[in-house]
C-alpha cells in the first residue's frame, strides 16, 4: 500500500521558500484549513504534479511556469519551484524530487523554454534510473486512477456521466475504475494467454502441414490462421486510434467548453456594442429634441412678464376706450338735443318745445359737450399706441417648454446612466476575453475547434465501425477454423499431432480461465462495489428512506427508495456529491491498489448532516486520508470531535502576505 | 441714439454662453444668450434698466444682429415690453449680459444639471 | 520486485474457483504466476507478455512430456 511520509513544497505557488507537511504513519486523517485563495486547491495539484508531472488548473489549459512560482520569490530573484514527496510503498522509503529551475545562463526568465525540469526517484539511498523511475510510479498509482486518490470535490458531476449507457465520458471513467480495481490485469492476462495459445495453434497447424495425412487441411487451416493474424492485429490497430481517438475528443470537448464559454462571452460583448450604439443614437437623439426645444425655449420664459405688462396696458386701454365710447353716447344724445333745440321739436316724445326749455337745453348741450368731449388728440394717440402694444402683447404669450424640456431631461439622464452601465460591463467582459487570447484570433481558433471536433467525431464513427467489420470477419473466420481443426483432429493420429493437440487444449484452458475469470471477477466486484458503496452511503446519507444504491454496467449508482420500485430520478447536487463519495470509498475498500486519499473540498453543497456524516466515514475511506477545507466549511470543532482519535495531524494554511501562505501545523493530536 | 447692428458680449457673460453651448443643451452661444435675456426678463425685470446698464467690458466674441434676431421678434417683444425703447438691439445686449451673469451665478453655486430648472 | 499477495487475493481467488471446477488440469500455481506477471508490467505490455509465454512453454514442456 501507497503511504505519504512528507511534502515539502518550495516556492509553489503562494507557498514562499520552503515548507514541509509530516504525514502520520499511523492510520487516520489530516486535515488541513485553509481558506479560499490561501492555497488548498494547489496543494492539491501540488500532489498531482509531483506524482505525474501535471498541472491542472480549473480549465486544465497550459500553464506558465514562470506565473507558478511565488511572486515573492520572483521579485527576490528566485525563479522556478522544487516539490519533494517522501513515501513508502509495500515495505520501501521513496523519495520523489520534481523540480523546474532556470537553464545556465538564464537570469530572468520570460518563456517556458527558460526552466529545465529535473526529476528523480530514491528508493532508499539510491536513485533510480529514469525507466525505473517511470515504472514504479506507474505502478504505486496509475494516472488513469488518480481521479478516485486525488479527488476534487469540484469536478464530481462527471460521475453523473457514468449513469449514461452511452457516454464516452462515462466510458473512460469506467476504464478508469476498472484499472483501479485490477480488471486489466485479466484483460491482459487473456489478451497474452490468447497469443500464446494462437501460436500453439499455429504450431499444430505446421505439424498438420508437414504430417502427409494432413497436408490439405493443414495448409487451409495456415492460411485460415494468418488471415485471423491479420484481422486481430487490425482490430488491435483499430481500438488503439479509437482509443486516441477518444481522448481527442475529450480534449477537442473541453475546449470547446472553453470556447462555448468564449463564444458566450463574444456574443455578449457583440450585444452589449449594439446596445450602447443605439443607446448613444438615442442620447443624440434626445440632445437634438433639447436644441430644438431651447432655440424657442426663451419664448415660454418671457410669457410671464409679457402677461403681466399686458394686464396694465389692458387696463389703460380700457380707461381710455370707455372714455371714448361714452363720448360716442354722449355725441349721439347731444345730436338729438341740437335738432331737437333747432327744430323746436322733440323727435323722441313728438311734441314741441317751448323756448324757456330751448335755453335750458341749449346751456345742458353746453355742459354736456365740456363733459364728454371725448379723448384729446394726446389721448387718442396714446390709445392707438397701447393698442398696438396690447396686440403685439398677446401674440408674445408663448406657452412653457418647461414640462417638454424635462421629460427629455429626464430620458437623457436614464439613457446615460444606462450607456455607463453597459460600458461597464463591456469592459470587464473584454477583459475576460483578454485572458484567452486575442480576440480577433479566437474566432479562427473556435471555428477550427468546431472543424476538429466534427472530423474527430467522424473519424470515432468510421473507426467503430472499421471494428465491428474487423469482428465479424474474426467471427467468421473462428468459425470456419473451429469446422476445420474438429475434422483435424478426427483425421490426425500421429503422435506429433496428439503432443501438439494437448499442448493446444492445456492452453484453451489456461486461457479460458483468465476469458471467464473476466465477467465473474467483474460481477464478484461490482456487486462487492455495490455492497460497500450502499454501506457508505448509508452511513452517510441523512434520508433514511434511501436504503440502498444499485450498480449498472458502467459502475454508476443508482439510489433506491425504500418502497422499491424505480430508482430515484433528477437527484440533487447534494446527493450526487453524496453517491460519489460513496463510490470511491468502496472502491478504494475493493481495490487491489491502495494508497492515501487526498479530497479538496468535498463538502461544496452538503447539508451539516451530510457533511457530519462524511467526517464520521473518512477513516474508512483510506488508511490515510487528507482532507483539504477551507475554515466554516465544516465545524472545526465538531469534526475533531466526531473523529475522535482518528484525526492524527491538522495544519492551518495562515496568510502572511497576499502571495506568501504557510503551512502551520494547527494542534497535535494524540 | 443710434442702435447696435453688432455687439460683443462681456468676457464672463460670452464664457457663460459657451459653456452653455458645449454642454449640449444649446445648439450656439448666441441661442444661450438669447435665453439669457428672457431669463433676465423673467426673474430680474425690476432690478435691471436695460437703457441705462453698462457690462463691465465688451471682449466677448461679436455677434451680428441677424445671428441673435433674424426674424426680428426679439426687436418687437422688446418694444412691446420697454414702451420707451427705440434701441431694441442695446437693450437687448445689456439684458443678454445681465441674464448670463445671473444664470453664471447659479451654476457656480449649484452645477448645471438641467436647462428645465432655470425656466 | 516482490508483490503484496494480499492486494490481489480477491482477484486470485476468483481464477482459483474457476480453475478448480473446471479446469482441474492446470495448476493453481501457473495461474498465480501468470497474475503476478501481469500485475507488475501493467505498463510494460511486451514484458508481461514475454513472461506470460515463458511461463506457459515451461509448463507445457514438462506436462506434455510427461503426458
Amino acid at each position: 500500500m501507497l503511504r505519504f511520509i512528507s511534502l515539502t513544497v518550495e516556492d509553489f505557488g503562494p507557498f514562499k521558500g520552503s515548507q514541509t507537511i509530516d504525514f502520520t504513519s499511523d492510520d487516520g486523517v489530516t486535515f488541513i484549513w485553509g481558506n479560499n485563495g490561501r492555497g488548498k486547491t494547489t496543494l492539491l495539484n501540488i500532489f498531482r504534479y509531483a506524482i505525474y508531472g501535471k498541472f491542472q488548473n480549473r480549465r486544465g489549459t497550459n500553464v506558465n511556469l514562470t506565473m507558478l512560482s511565488n511572486r515573492e520569490s520572483r521579485s527576490e530573484g528566485r525563479y522556478g519551484f522544487k516539490v519533494v514527496l517522501r513515501m513508502s510503498y509495500d515495505g520501501e522509503i521513496y523519495e520523489l524530487t520534481r523540480q523546474f529551475k532556470l537553464r545556465t545562463g538564464v537570469s530572468r526568465p520570460t518563456k517556458n523554454d527558460d526552466y529545465e525540469q529535473t526529476v528523480y526517484l530514491k528508493k532508499g539511498t539510491a536513485i533510480l534510473s529514469s525507466e525505473d523511475t517511470d515504472h514504479i510510479l506507474k505502478i504505486i498509482m496509475p494516472e488513469q486512477v488518480a481521479r478516485f486518490f486525488l479527488f476534487d470535490g469540484e469536478l464530481l458531476q462527471e460521475y453523473e456521466e457514468l449513469l449514461m449507457e452511452d457516454s464516452d465520458t462515462g466510458a473512460q471513467i469506467k476504464k478508469s475504475i476498472e484499472e483501479i480495481l485490477g480488471v486489466p490485469v485479466l484483460t491482459n492476462g487473456a489478451t497474452d494467454t490468447a497469443a500464446v495459445l494462437g501460436a500453439y495453434t499455429n504450431a499444430k497447424t505446421r505439424t498438420a502441414q508437414s504430417n502427409k495425412q494432413t497436408e490439405q487441411l493443414g495448409s487451409q487451416i495456415a492460411t485460415l490462421e494468418a488471415a485471423l493474424q491479420g484481422h486481430n492485429a487490425e482490430l488491435e490497430r483499430l481500438r488503439e486510434e479509437l482509443t486516441q481517438e477518444l481522448g481527442r475528443k475529450s480534449e477537442l470537448e473541453s475546449e470547446q467548453n472553453q470556447n462555448e464559454h468564449v463564444k458566450a462571452l463574444l456574443a455578449e460583448m457583440k450585444a452589449l456594442e449594439n446596445s450602447i450604439a443605439e443607446k448613444k443614437a438615442r442620447r443624440e437623439g434626445l440632445l437634438s429634441d433639447i436644441k430644438n426645444t431651447t432655440k424657442d425655449a426663451w419664448k415660454g420664459l418671457i410669457g410671464f412678464r409679457v402677461n403681466e405688462i399686458l394686464s396694465d396696458v389692458e387696463a389703460e386701454v380700457k380707461v381710455l376706450e370707455d372714455k371714448e365710447n361714452s363720448q360716442k353716447v354722449a355725441q349721439h344724445f347731444l345730436k338729438e338735443m341740437k335738432e331737437a333745440a333747432s327744430r323746436k321739436h322733440c323727435n323722441l316724445c313728438d311734441q314741441d318745445i317751448d323756448d324757456a326749455l330751448i335755453l335750458k337745453m341749449e346751456e345742458r348741450i353746453k355742459v354736456l359737450e365740456g363733459n364728454y368731449g371725448g379723448l384729446t388728440p394726446e389721448e387718442s394717440g396714446k390709445l392707438r399706441t397701447l393698442q398696438i402694444r396690447k396686440a403685439t402683447l398677446e401674440t408674445m404669450r408663448y406657452p412653457s417648454s418647461k414640462e417638454r424640456l424635462e421629460i427629455y431631461e429626464r430620458q437623457l439622464a436614464a439613457v446615460t446612466v444606462e450607456i455607463s452601465d453597459d460600458e461597464r460591463k463591456l469592459k470587464a467582459v473584454k477583459e475576460e476575453l483578454e485572458k484567452h487570447g486575442d480576440i480577433e484570433e479566437l474566432s479562427t481558433s473556435m471555428q477550427n475547434c468546431v472543424k476538429n471536433l466534427i472530423n474527430c467525431l467522424k473519424k470515432i464513427d468510421n473507426l467503430k465501425e472499421g471494428e465491428r467489420q474487423e469482428a465479424e470477419q474474426i467471427a467468421n473466420i473462428r468459425s470456419s477454423l473451429a469446422t476445420l481443426n474438429a475434422k483435424l483432429d478426427k483425421t490426425a493420429t500421429g503422435e506429433d499431432m496428439v503432443r501438439a493437440r494437448r499442448r493446444v487444449e492445456l492452453c484453451e484452458m489456461i486461457h479460458n480461465i483468465f476469458e471467464e475469470g473476466i465477467d465473474a471477477y467483474r460481477n464478484n466486484l461490482k456487486s462487492r462495489v455495490e455492497k460497500d458503496a450502499t454501506d457508505l452511503f448509508v452511513r452517510i446519507s441523512n434520508d433514511p428512506d434511501y436504503v440502498r444504491l444499485e450498480i449498472n454496467d458502467n459502475y454508476g449508482l443508482a439510489i433506491y427508495h425504500k418502497d422499491g420500485g424505480d430508482p430515484v430520478p433528477l437527484r440533487s447536487a447534494g446527493f450526487e456529491h453524496v453517491v460519489a463519495l460513496a463510490l470511491i470509498g468502496a472502491l478504494h475498500k475493493n481495490a487491489p491498489l491502495r494508497g492515501p486519499v487526498i479530497m479538496d473540498s468535498p463538502f461544496g453543497r452538503l447539508d451539516p448532516t451530510h457533511k457530519e456524516n462524511i467526517i464520521k466515514v473518512l477513516p474508512s475511506l483510506s488508511e490515510q486520508v487528507v482532507l483539504l477545507a477551507y475554515t466554516h466549511e465544516i465545524d472545526e470543532q465538531r469534526a475533531r470531535e466526531t473523529l475522535g482519535s482518528s484525526l492524527k495531524k491538522e495544519y492551518r494554511l495562515t496568510r502572511q502576505t497576499s502571495f506568501y501562505t504557510r503551512i502551520e501545523p494547527n494542534q497535535e493530536v494524540k | 441714439m443710434a442702435d447696435l447692428i453688432n455687439f460683443r458680449l462681456s468676457k464672463k457673460a460670452n464664457e457663460v454662453a459657451e459653456l452653455l453651448a458645449t454642454s449640449g443643451y444649446f445648439d450656439f452661444a448666441v441661442t444661450a444668450a438669447k435665453f439669457a435675456l428672457a431669463y433676465a426678463i423673467k426673474y430680474h425685470f425690476d432690478e435691471i434698466n436695460p437703457a441705462t446698464y453698462t457690462p463691465s467690458d465688451s471682449d466677448g466674441s461679436n455677434y451680428g444682429i441677424g445671428s441673435l434676431d433674424s426674424d426680428g421678434q426679439i426687436a418687437i417683444l422688446l418694444k412691446a415690453i420697454y414702451p420707451d425703447c427705440t434701441t431694441p438691439y442695446l437693450y437687448a445686449r445689456n439684458l443678454m449680459v445681465f441674464g448670463l451673469l445671473k444664470i453664471g451665478e447659479r451654476i457656480e453655486n449649484e452645477g448645471l444639471k438641467s436647462i428645465s430648472a432655470f425656466l | 520486485m516482490p508483490m503484496n499477495k494480499i492486494e490481489v487475493e480477491e482477484l486470485l481467488k476468483v481464477l482459483e474457483d474457476i480453475r478448480a471446477a473446471k479446469y482441474p488440469e492446470i495448476p493453481s500455481e501457473l495461474i498465480q504466476s501468470i497474475v503476478l506477471a501481469e500485475f507488475e508490467n501493467q505498463d510494460n505490455r511486451t514484458e508481461g507478455s514475454i513472461i506470460t509465454r515463458r511461463l506457459i512453454d515451461d509448463f507445457l514442456r514438462q506436462s506434455v512430456h510427461e503426458g
